[in-house]
């Protein structure tokens, strides 16, 4: 391409048509065009999710040491703030919601429907995890992250795939007596020498349920996302390839109608 | 009884005159604001901005989009989108300094629907372009130092991968 003069204000009103992938890679140009650019995407990111119906899910996965097998947890966030410098996002669990509901209506979630084609109904959405640490004081996790939209009038929600990776949650009694309970972890992504674009915040209690074995239970707070690559999960809309992946979210109903659909293939 | 079309004299930079439908030119919020001041006239309007073959070019456009409804400013609905018809895509078939000059004239004629089109035209062109690319293209000059340049990288990595 030749050189151009247009002006920069011009070259801004390209820039506006780029879809967020292609802006954020020229965040790089210049302090002016890195500021702008993150205005336009501040701009586009208000628009989207401020007093929206999107909303982000957690499938989170961890292995038992009591139960020898896996657990699945399921964590519902809604939109809280943007850092206008950072451009970073926060989704926090709404307190206000009955547990396992969904939505400004609060929709109940019945079970995920899984890309394996396993039906999730393990606990409820935001619920509490519970550990027995036998002297670990570190645990591994799994989570893929989802986006979804509460509005959709069908009795399932379909749920756009965002990122995954692993993240390490503190577990024993001191840790948690230290913070009082609270912990930040950033989702791991599978290439290490990449930044994180993800975070989690939760908090720890030490529970007794009686039988004189004290157990700490856990729960995701809030997440931390880069609002470029939420933006860019939904202009890039995906399903989940993962076995393990959420396909759909059910709510009231929608097993009973998934199973009426079985020789459609719907996505 | 067929009423009689108004007709707007335009006169481009070199001098070149232009008369077009009052209409079309409206298309052009600046030229309707003109002509809203002005009233009745038959003096022609001039635009020391816009060359001949480029106001050439913006009357086609307006000519063919003459019955469209307006589009306010604010609604950018839109902007992120491939969705260009075949009359428009045929339209923007032209080198990259008029593309660039066919910017600078819908801007200056605040005309909405052509400064879209034409930056959603350079958008698509310039898509798979690196940062050095860019900077070359639209003459902007990198002030980073490479310290921070490095920094601003590593944080769009992510971008890279699918």
């Amino acid at each position: 391409m030749e050189t151009s003069t247009l002006p920069h204000e011009l070259v801004l009103e390209i820039f506006i048509h780029l879809p967020t992938r292609n802006l954020c890679k020229l965040k790089a140009l210049s302090r002016h065009f890195n500021q702008k650019i993150k205005e336009i995407i501040i701009k586009r990111f208000s628009k989207t999710f401020c007093n929206s119906h999107k909303r982000l899910l957690a499938f989170v996965s961890r292995y038992d040491l009591l139960k020898l097998g896996p657990t699945y947890h399921v964590f519902n966030f809604a939109f809280k703030s943007i850092n206008n410098d950072t451009l970073i996002s926060t989704f926090s669990i709404d307190s206000s919601l009955t547990k396992g509901t969904v939505g400004p209506k609060s929709v109940k979630i019945e079970s995920l429907q899984l890309c394996s084609g396993n039906i999730w109904k393990q606990g409820l959405i935001n619920d509490y995890i519970q550990y027995l640490g036998w002297g670990v004081n570190v645990e591994d996790k799994e989570a893929r992250v989802y986006v979804y939209d509460t509005r959709t009038k069908k009795p399932y929600y379909k749920a756009y795939f965002i990122t995954s990776g692993k993240f390490v949650t503190p577990v024993g009694r001191e840790e948690c007596k230290s913070t009082n309970g609270l912990w930040s972890a950033p989702l791991l992504p599978k290439n290490k020498n990449k930044m994180s674009t993800v975070g989690f915040i939760g908090k720890n209690k030490v529970e007794d349920n009686g039988t004189g074995i004290p157990y700490i239970a856990g729960k995701l707070k809030s997440i931390s996302i880069k609002s470029e690559l939420l933006l860019t999960s939904l202009e890039e809309p995906r399903f989940d390839k993962s076995e393990l992946g959420v396909k759909y979210l059910l709510m009231e109903g929608g097993e009973e109608y998934l199973k009426r659909k079985k020789s459609c293939v719907i996505c | 009884m067929a009423t009689e079309l108004k007709k707007v004299k335009l006169t481009s930079s070199e001098g070149t005159e232009f008369i077009i439908d009052r209409k079309v030119a409206e298309k052009s919020v600046l030229l309707k604001n003109m002509l809203e001041d002005v009233g009745e006239s038959d003096m022609a309007i001039p635009l020391p901005n816009v060359t001949g073959p480029i106001l050439n070019k913006v009357i086609d456009y307006c000519t063919h989009h003459r019955d469209d409804p307006f589009v306010s400013q604010e609604d950018d609905s839109k902007k992120v989108s491939d969705d260009i018809d075949d009359w428009d895509a045929e339209f923007c078939k032209v080198d990259q300094g008029t593309l660039f000059e066919l910017i600078l004239s819908a801007n200056y004629l605040d005309i909405k629907p052509l400064l879209d089109l034409t930056c959603k035209t350079v958008a698509n062109m310039i898509k798979g372009k690196t940062p050095d690319e860019i900077r070359k293209t639209f003459n902007i000059t990198n002030d980073f130092t490479p310290e921070e340049e490095e920094h601003v990288r590593k944080e769009n990595e992510w971008c890279e991968e699918r």
